[in-house]
């Protein structure tokens, strides 16, 4: 049988039982379009996070107790390591770190004589806004001298001076208690928006040690954050901070590093790796649904094989060989699932572009998904049109003349 | 001089072989020739349609050999049985076996779509030929639903017609059809054996029989009467008489 003859005869036998075709290839389709969308949504998400994250800077680094990247647990006396005088060693023994500051953080609740929210509140040093790319939108940042002080001042963000105020600046100047200790507002930030679905601007920044003293009541800090002045200083400062700590931490434990430093770079290599799992993770969801749409294509095909009996006892009987037959209905199944894969495909730019707004994301529908959700709808069509097509092959022209 | 075409020797067939097998052909030895109208005839589970499916290479003997035109097709492969059956025989049934809503060109092109050697024109030229010659040239693009049962079988029997076989097989060709159509199809393959087509029918119905050239008779498996009409009725002629 001729290519054309069979391709002709399997849209026309398609064409014949219009509804059904369509919804067999509804499973594909679907598969089809949350593959993509799913993927492009991923891929979207991995882009912003790493945009986000670029965002701050490639000069960044973060030391933090701990081992490395993987050990989840850590005793009282690690997570205790890292002190204030840390921070001077630094600027004594590491000439490539620029910026500096050490970082407490906590939860407390922000209340004004009428109204109370709950925040997150950070202590550093002035280099903190530096670093993090914080500016004012009203009032002022605290200068280097406050920010080392154990004055109550802060900064607030966009998202608690609503809630508190009814206006910008209303709340400059104003005295707001965190946790009981009153601190003076002097400034509101500029607007961050949202990353990752965390509110930036839910924040509250004080002096390192008026949150570190007053409010927590600890000689510790959780972490460190360097930066240098430029990308390429990151390498050496890192080798400089290693230094540094892997000698002081072997003087006083006489054991491993407990620390770890973390490069922005680095960051960005593991959220990214992160998301990118995600977006897999995603397409081997909707891949399920794909499979599903090719059992529903192969639950088709073997009805249509089971009613076509008789036809396919006649072409036996006029000398088709089995080849013949298996060929047929195999390139029925293969191109109800070519026609979902294609509409899937249009489906998937849709899903793509829809939750990618709803989300705020920039969804990108990239070639390879569609290479892969179009080839494997074929491999669908070919491993689920197999099976109905070998039992119409196989059958006996005798007994397929006389099915009723 | 009529050419030997089908030549059975001690063709047996049994299903079911085993405690329960039925011995539906015995022994049988047959030999048709190229210009001959023969009817099998004979009571169900006489086992005429077992040595029609036998002689039309749709099923394969237990025993026994089977030599078409002096070639033996008895025990071929799959594959070149069903050559056989496209280069050399047309089928003809009694429920016609059309494909459903398919234009009859489309019905009678199809034992050509497994033949590499015809090409689209040649198929599209050859289907028109034969529609005609089974006076349906005005119905060549009609589907099939919408023909009437006489003229679902002449689809039938041009589709059998139209890869020029050896050998039509026809089985209970007018079992559907009311009388006058009935003698309207044999009329017509009265007009195909006399130009030259061996044809082979499977019937019950006794003035049928009348219009073919030799009568077999089965029973239980077993040829109890072989013999040549000597009256062959004209379907032609029945027709005029009883009004067309």
């Amino acid at each position: 049988m001729k290519i054309r003859d069979l391709l002709l005869s399997a849209f026309r036998s398609i064409n014949r039982n219009r509804t059904r075709s369509l919804l067999t290839v509804l499973g594909v389709i679907i598969g089809v379009g949350s593959v993509i969308g799913m993927m492009a949504i991923g891929k979207g998400s991995e882009n912003s996070i790493k945009g986000e994250l670029g965002k701050l800077g490639t000069n960044l680094m973060a030391i933090s107790p701990g081992l490395d990247h993987h050990s989840v647990s850590l005793d009282m006396a690690t997570s205790q390591i890292l002190k204030e005088r840390d921070v001077q060693s630094i600027l004594k023994f590491c000439p490539s770190v620029h910026y500096i500051t050490p970082v407490v953080q906590t939860k407390v609740q922000a209340v004004t004589g009428t109204f109370n929210v709950r925040t997150t509140i950070v202590g550093g040093y002035s280099d903190y806004f530096v670093i993090n790319n914080f500016r004012v939108n009203a009032g002022q940042l605290f200068d280097t001298k406050t920010g080392k002080s154990i004055q109550k001042v802060c900064v607030i963000g966009k998202t608690v001076a609503n809630e508190l105020f009814s206006s910008e600046e209303k709340a400059i100047g104003a005295i707001i208690r965190l946790d009981k200790i009153p601190c003076r507002v002097i400034g509101v930030l500029e607007e961050k928006g949202q990353t990752f679905g965390f509110d930036r601007d839910d924040i509250v920044i004080a002096p390192f040690r008026t949150v570190q003293k007053r409010i927590l009541g600890i000689n510790y800090a959780s972490s460190i954050l360097t930066a240098t002045t430029t990308e390429n200083l990151v390498d050496m400062a890192t080798a400089e901070l290693n230094d540094l700590f892997l000698n002081r931490l072997k003087r006083i434990s006489g054991g491993e590093p407990q620390f770890n430093i973390r490069t922005q770079k680095e960051m960005m290599d593991i959220m990214g790796s992160i998301s990118s799992m995600l977006t897999l993770l995603l397409a081997a969801i909707a891949s399920i649904s794909l499979l599903v749409g090719g059992i529903g294509i192969m639950n088709i095909m073997l009805v249509s094989v089971t009613e076509r009996t008789r036809e396919i006892g006649l072409r036996l009987a006029v000398g088709a060989p089995s080849k013949a037959i298996l060929l047929q209905f195999l390139i029925e199944a293969i191109i109800l699932s070519l026609i979902g894969g294609i509409i899937g495909i249009v489906l998937g730019y849709v899903l793509a572009a829809s939750v990618g707004s709803a989300l705020g994301l920039n969804a990108v529908v990239t070639s390879l998904s569609i290479v892969m959700a179009f080839s494997f709808s074929c491999i669908v069509g070919i491993i689920f049109g197999f099976f109905p097509a070998r039992k119409a092959a196989r059958l006996n022209p005798i007994d397929a003349l006389r099915h009723e | 001089m009529p050419e030997l075409i089908i030549d059975l020797t001690n063709i047996t067939k049994i299903f079911n072989p085993g405690e329960n097998e039925v011995r539906a052909l015995e022994s049988i030895n047959l030999k048709i020739f190229s210009n001959e109208f023969v009817s099998l005839i004979g009571a169900s589970g006489s086992g005429k349609s077992t040595l029609l499916n036998i002689l039309g290479c749709l099923d394969q003997p237990t025993a026994g050999s089977y030599l078409l035109k002096g070639e033996d097709v008895s025990f071929m492969s799959k594959s070149e049985i069903s050559k056989i059956r496209n280069r050399n025989f047309g089928f003809v049934f009694q429920a016609y076996n059309l494909l459903p809503k398919t234009s009859a060109i489309e019905n009678v092109e199809l034992p050509l779509l497994y033949n590499p050697s015809f090409s689209i024109k040649e198929r599209r030229d050859k289907a028109k030929a034969v529609l005609k010659r089974v006076g349906l040239e005005n119905r060549i693009y009609h589907k099939t639903n919408e023909l009437s049962g006489g003229q679902q079988q002449r689809v039938a029997i041009a589709r059998a017609l139209v890869n020029d076989p050896l050998v039509i097989f026809a089985d209970e060709p007018t079992g559907n059809l009311d009388s006058k159509t009935g003698y309207q199809i044999m009329e017509l393959f009265q007009e195909l054996n006399q130009k030259g087509i061996l044809i082979v029918m499977v019937t019950h119905e006794l003035d049928i029989v009348t219009f073919t050239k030799r009568k077999i008779v089965l029973h239980d498996g077993v040829i109890i009467e072989d013999v040549l009409n000597e009256n062959v009725m004209s379907a032609h002629q029945k027709l005029i008489e009883i009004g067309r």
